[in-house]
């Protein structure tokens, strides 16, 4: 079985963003900044939970980054952060490192999306 | 109003709690289920937007948890979930979920579920209303205590047990039950029109005293028929009106005011006349003691077929432990909705003061 995306997702959708923030763009770069930080913590954390093979943990982390950058409309984080969950749960160990590789790229990609867009007039980065 | 989130994932509680403070909520935000869970024992919260996938205590746990205890009100629980899926839906309605939101969020479904919830929670304060009326009412008799608390219990066992049998199992569905619970209490309000002296009589009453008693049946009965004739929708005022006249028919057609017999006796008003007898005959009332469990068991044992429908008695015999626990769980506990009594001329105790602009007195027998 294999868990691979089959197409690249955008990156990030900040229309999206700004309608969940009520159109109010403050709070979406202040949301988006907390992101940023929530995410490069968990990701510290979940490298560690890997690294130990504590699967419960890693799952669980793993699947708050999922939740929270699907809230932010970071499509290409969720998606990679749900295949890294169900790798972890289904004990998947073959795609583990491919899958964690595909996390990291895709919050390279996210961070330099979310950098080059002005909220007060967004487009889609794909 | 309040809402309070929990919600591990900072940046789901942000947008969460922007989007609730725009449409005018208040909000609190938990870190975890356990914190959640002491939110909640303040009181404070009856709206509760909860994450399924929490460190500590999940939301399943903390829903779980909440519906394990008794709160002063009903407490509405959203999930919210990026669990898809029958099962998960049908493992959050177990636990005691009300409602799922899916994550990602969208604010717009977030208002209108809440709004949901407000309604709902609307209700019970209907629910809470109908018993404070029918507490007021029979406030005026100072040794009832916490009769009705007691008679709703009893009732919806009875018909609980009833709708386990296949000649009820139809009629009698959670609706009916709830409604039955809801109006039970109900069923003495006409008694605010009974005069003191025939109402608050020790000693037996005369032929004459009777009748005037008796006419509490058509007092309610005629109260909640006139509300009911402007809201044709509320089935609880119907249900109401059927137990106020009805709970006093005998099954043998010897009971009052219209000598009802057998099925002509509305379900309900057969329930309640059973719940009604058996706390009425273990309670010690002005004009006499309480009898024991085994006594009021013994009577209504007695009352099968004349006074009472033999289904409900036999259903009542298979719950009789469960009724002399239920008036233990009464015992010597205060009602919440206890009336109070002006006493006048006021003695020194109730004299107003500055600071107290009402003589309140607890019940006391006069």
């Amino acid at each position: 079985m294999n868990v691979l995306p089959e197409q690249v997702p955008i990156a990030f959708e900040p229309w999206e963003l700004l309608g969940r923030c009520l159109g109010k763009p403050e709070l979406a770069a202040r949301v988006l900044q907390k992101f940023e930080r929530q995410l490069a913590d968990d990701l510290v954390k979940l490298e560690h939970a890997i690294e130990k093979r504590d699967a419960t943990t890693a799952g669980s982390l793993a699947h708050r980054i999922k939740g929270a950058a699907a809230n932010v409309a970071a499509h290409g984080v969720c998606e990679q952060a749900g295949l890294l969950e169900t790798v972890l749960q289904m004990k998947m160990d073959d795609q583990l490192a491919s899958t964690w590789q595909g996390l990291l790229a895709e919050r390279d990609r996210f961070l330099t999306a979310a950098r080059t867009t002005n909220l007060h007039s967004p487009q889609p980065v794909a | 109003m309040r809402v309070l989130i929990a919600e591990d994932d900072e940046v789901t509680a942000e947008l969460l709690t922007a989007a609730l403070q725009e449409f005018g909520y208040q909000v609190t935000v938990a870190g975890d289920g356990r914190e959640a869970f002491q939110a909640i024992r303040t009181g404070k919260y009856r709206l509760v937007i909860s994450d399924w996938e929490m460190p500590e205590m999940t939301g399943l746990e903390l829903c779980r948890r909440i519906r394990q205890r008794r709160w002063s009100g009903y407490i509405y629980v959203i999930l919210l979930t990026s669990h898809t899926g029958v099962d998960n839906i049908v493992a959050g309605l177990d636990a005691g979920a009300d409602d799922f939101l899916s994550k990602p969020f969208e604010p717009h479904e977030l208002r209108v579920r809440l709004s949901t919830g407000r309604r709902i929670l609307g209700l019970e304060s209907r629910d809470l209303t109908i018993f404070a009326l029918a507490k007021l009412a029979e406030s005026r008799d100072p040794e009832s205590g916490a009769h009705l608390e007691r008679i709703r219990e009893y009732s919806r066992l009875l018909a609980e047990e009833l709708a386990r049998t296949d000649r009820y199992r139809d009629e009698l569905d959670g609706s009916y039950i709830e409604l039955l619970y809801l109006t039970t209490p109900l069923h003495d309000i006409g008694k605010v029109g009974i005069p003191d002296q025939v109402l608050l009589k020790p000693g037996r009453y005369t032929a004459d005293e009777f009748a005037i008693m008796q006419q509490h049946t058509l007092i309610g009965a005629r109260t909640l028929e006139a509300v009911a004739a402007v809201n044709s929708e509320a089935q609880y005022l119907r249900m109401a009106r059927d137990i106020a006249l009805t709970h006093h028919e005998w099954f043998d057609g010897r009971g009052y005011p219209s000598k009802l017999s057998g099925e002509q006796i509305p379900l309900c008003g057969r329930i309640t006349a059973v719940a009604d007898v058996y706390d009425a005959l273990t309670s010690k009332r002005i004009y006499k003691p309480a009898f024991t469990h085994d006594t009021a068991v013994q009577l209504i044992r007695e009352g099968r077929g004349t006074q009472f429908d033999p289904a409900l008695v036999d259903a009542f015999l298979e719950l009789e432990d469960d009724f002399q626990l239920i008036r233990k769980r009464f015992e010597n506990v205060p009602s919440h909705f206890d009336g109070v009594r002006l006493q006048w001329p006021a003695t020194a105790a109730a004299t107003l003061t500055d600071s107290s602009h009402a003589a309140i007195l607890p019940h006391e027998p006069r």
